[in-house]
């Protein structure tokens, strides 16, 4: 004999993470902050998962319709988890953990990585520098001649190059107290898949004014690079905002 | 005692009770909420809170597909693979099933997060432990899209095949004595029981909407697992210099264990690990290739996934076996790297 069985029902308290998750990721979608925390790839890819779990959310909400019919109509059903894994009584607090990073989420600022979290990674480092060299593969940095807009990227490769050269480029300011006053770090960070495994890219600008700028201020800077001194040496930096994709 | 038809609710009251609770209710709402949302966001422009939260949210948001995509897999299994059908797919002998299980990786490609539910699932259809935890272990690392990710950052290495291979082979080694473990320490435990597969499905349900509801439910589960390793991972990376897991690696192997506490903390998709391991060019090749071979096996957020998918004697001797194989074969191969170049 064959058996038959019914989709267990689900609570309420188990499809509205559902809704909740996938309205969420929707709104971050919506509002192009995914960026801010994915590459673009993967930030189409979340929002796919997000449309079929809102499917998944309908489809719990369709069985539990039915389910509370047949109850009804006097068939006994059983509710809760297919394979009983999570006890009942943690079935709430389960469901509300679901909140915590939603919650979180809304809350955050519209930047990305900040300048602590470049430290933290070894912006300015002199061990850390070296990285430098073996990040250039990854780098998607288009670079224009003169004064088109690079990446910090860019510049860094421009600091071993044999001869100084005019560059203008963009990133967030760094400033370390243990650095000289008229000494600051333009950084971006640069990532494979999400904010979790960034790298910043840090190059040292020497500019006479840098004890005006503050930490995670984002700035266009232009001046040229200099080889001996591994520095950009500015002759102007100016305040702007922050790119879309403030990663590389 | 029963209520009077007459005196009971009709549906347009409930609905007037209905708006007017919601009204009621909406005012302390209205105050109550832009107040906390403020103190949430002056919470949040702190530094430190700042980084745990874009971590924590970029972890779930890049890894809640994968688990999404095995849940699915998962549903897919339940509801289509009867049990009968897996265990006459089995291979009887213990060499046959060790020699097999690391080819499902390349059978069912999923990542380190996808493959957790996928196991979970197969464990319960009657799959034998010890070729669940090597197909576990193994597979994301045998996963195309992870091999040819190792072979891009490390092709500067020479041999430029080195390291994938190095990682492909270590992986698979580590696994399969995981898994001959598991069958030296529980072969005399009873056998693991299936769960009884749906064969049908009755008042017109169809077979998507039980795969749907499955893969709901396996979300549901593992996506709170995954949300607590998401929390501690956001919070080591908030609280723990990398510079500091960086700078233990002095001596050779100490090397390899501060790369591979570094990729216990750093939950870096395995898609993802190579291009980091790459950048970091101070450290030696037996080090990289721990950081490697260990981060798909086991991070914050897998072990708190694994405590949903595997038995806890099982996930004992995972945490006390991979580390220790991990390090030694590490070192031992990077030897062999240095003698040969």
């Amino acid at each position: 004999m064959t058996a038959t069985k019914h989709a267990p029902r689900l609570t309420w308290w188990e499809l509205w993470p559902m809704l909740g998750w996938g309205l969420f990721v929707a709104y971050i979608y919506a509002k192009g902050r995914m960026t801010l925390f994915l590459r673009p790839l993967y930030g189409h890819l979340a929002m796919g998962a997000a449309a079929v779990l809102l499917l998944c959310f309908v489809c719990g909400w369709f069985v539990r319709r039915r389910s509370l019919k047949r109850e009804a109509e006097g068939e006994p059903v059983h509710e809760g988890h297919a394979c009983g894994e999570a006890p009942s009584a943690w079935r709430y607090v389960w469901s509300l953990a679901f909140l915590v990073p939603i919650i979180i989420g809304l809350a955050l600022p519209e930047r990305g990585l900040n300048a602590l979290a470049a430290l933290q990674r070894g912006a300015g480092d002199p061990a850390m520098a070296a990285e430098l060299a073996a990040q250039q593969q990854l780098a998607e940095a288009r670079e224009e001649q003169g004064y088109g807009w690079t990446t910090v990227l860019g510049v860094a490769q421009r600091l071993t190059m044999p001869e100084a050269q005019k560059v203008g480029a963009i990133g967030f300011v760094v400033r370390n107290e243990k650095a000289p006053a008229d000494q600051f770090l333009l950084v971006r960070f640069q990532i494979v898949c999400c904010a979790a495994d960034a790298s910043p890219m840090a190059v040292p600008v020497k500019w006479a004014e840098a004890h005006t700028l503050e930490n995670n201020q984002w700035v266009k800077v232009f001046g040229r690079t200099d080889p001996k001194a591994k520095a950009l040496i500015a002759d102007k930096v100016e305040p702007t905002r922050q790119p879309a994709n403030p990663y590389m | 005692m029963t209520v009077p038809p007459t005196a009971r609710m009709s549906r347009a009251d409930k609905i007037k009770i209905a708006v007017f609770v919601a009204i009621v209710a909406a005012i302390p709402l209205y105050l109550v909420v832009p107040w906390a949302q403020r103190r949430l966001e002056d919470f949040f422009s702190l530094a430190r809170a700042q980084v745990f939260g874009q971590v924590l949210i970029a972890i779930l948001l890049e890894a809640f597909p994968f688990v999404f995509i095995g849940a699915i897999v998962s549903g897919l299994i339940e509801v289509l693979v009867p049990a009968e059908k897996l265990a006459r797919l089995i291979p009887k002998s213990l060499p046959a099933r060790l020699a097999v299980a690391p080819l499902l990786g390349i059978i069912l490609p999923v990542c380190e997060c996808g493959v957790v539910p996928v196991v979970r699932r197969l464990i319960k259809k009657g799959l034998p432990l010890e070729m669940a935890v090597v197909y576990l272990l193994s597979g994301p690392i045998l996963n195309p899209i992870v091999l040819a990710s190792t072979v891009m950052a490390f092709s500067r290495t020479r041999p430029w095949w080195a390291m994938p291979a190095a990682r492909a082979g270590l992986g698979i080694l580590i696994a399969v004595t995981v898994g001959l473990v598991l069958f030296a320490t529980t072969r005399k435990r009873p056998a693991e029981t299936a769960d009884a597969a749906p064969e049908s499905y009755g008042h017109g349900e169809s077979a998507l909407v039980h795969i749907l509801h499955h893969a709901a439910n396996d979300f549901l589960l593992l996506g709170g697992f995954l949300l607590m390793g998401s929390l501690i991972a956001a919070g080591a990376q908030a609280f723990v210099p990398r510079t500091i897991l960086v700078s233990i690696g002095q001596t050779p192997v100490a090397a390899s264990a501060g790369m591979m506490a570094l990729a216990f903390v750093l939950n870096l998709c395995s898609e993802a690990d190579a291009f980091v391991a790459a950048s970091f060019v101070q450290f030696t090749f037996a080090s990289k290739l721990a950081f490697l071979v260990l981060g798909p096996m086991l991070d914050v957020k897998l072990v708190a996934m694994y405590l949903a998918a595997l038995p806890r004697r099982v996930l004992v001797i995972v945490l006390l076996v991979v580390p220790v194989l991990t390090l030694v074969l590490s070192e031992l191969v990077g030897w062999l790297y240095g003698v040969a170049a």
